[in-house]
């Protein structure tokens, strides 16, 4: 199983050997009477900080580009980005996430001695107004 | 993998990988808003070995981390310049650097099983001045 990240505008390529898990979730109040208007969409991305150790000064991944996405204040427009995850196995697309207008609820960044490389967690949303733009397809070969 | 901390405007303090072990940074907003926040805080966790050098050769510098800790907020150095490397292969992978940091928390951890102690501190960027952190990844050591 093969994990895809990207955005786009300005555009992160996160290359596979980097995306860990990926947990999507739908998530309505579990209180309501009723299905409710109040229905969120929540993509989490765990992955790997690799740093090419044979080039100095040339990353092996794109997560930098993640971590700097992560403070991008909410009055600028690249606070939201269009983001696709593709999950891959046996030459076929088994999930395709498609948020067109994500932003970060959180990102942190781990970093332990007892470990070779840093971990990141990512947590994205879909803009509550649009929600009818999420698009999950899947069992398509590329 | 090693990590790197110096702290300037007040005490200056500096560690390096011999008491440092572990580095989270987070950049956190309400998860339960709708749309993306302007209530953004960023927050870095360090956690680290309360070492002591034999003969008292080397000064403690987790010592001027707790005092650090311990002062009130009407004084100016409470705020002071963080920053933080880490380093792996000749490489520095994260470089945070928080110009006007404050403790959050500070924990000291210490028992007579483990022969050194461990401390964790918690701190945060001001949040009015978040824009100014500087994060930077992936050049040469």
């Amino acid at each position: 199983m093969a994990l895809a990240f990207s955005t786009a505008d300005p555009e992160i390529t996160l290359e596979e050997e980097s995306a860990k898990k990926i947990i999507f979730k739908v998530e309505i109040p579990p209180d309501s009477r009723a299905r409710t208007k109040d229905v969120g969409v929540t993509l989490t991305l765990v992955g790997k900080i690799l740093a090419d150790t044979a080039s100095a000064g040339n990353a092996a991944d794109s997560t930098a580009k993640i971590m700097a996405w992560s403070v991008v204040p909410s009055e600028k427009k690249e606070a939201y980005r269009s983001v696709k995850v593709k999950v891959k196995s046996g030459g076929i697309v088994t999930r395709q996430y498609e948020l067109p207008n994500a932003f970060i609820v959180d990102y942190s960044e781990d970093f332990d001695n007892a470990d070779g490389i840093g971990e990141f967690t990512l947590t994205l949303k879909q803009m509550k107004n649009k929600l009818a733009d999420v698009k999950v397809t899947g069992g398509f070969s590329e | 993998m090693g990590f790197r901390l110096k702290v300037t405007g007040g005490k200056d303090i500096e560690m390096n990988e011999s008491i440092l072990t572990a580095v989270h940074f987070i950049s956190d907003t309400p998860d339960t808003s709708d749309a993306r926040s302007t209530d953004l805080g960023v927050i870095l966790k360090i956690v680290g070995r309360i070492n002591f050098s034999l003969g008292a050769q080397i000064a403690d510098a987790t010592v001027d981390v707790a005092s650090w800790a311990l002062m009130p907020s009407d004084q100016a150095d409470c705020y002071r310049n963080v920053q933080v490397q880490v380093v792996s292969g000749g490489q520095i992978v994260r470089q945070y650097t928080y110009p006007n940091a404050f403790v959050m928390d500070y924990l000291e951890d210490l028992n007579d099983e483990e022969g050194v102690g461990t401390w964790t501190l918690l701190l945060k960027q001001k949040k009015d001045l978040t824009d100014k952190v500087e994060l930077k990844g992936n050049f040469e050591a």
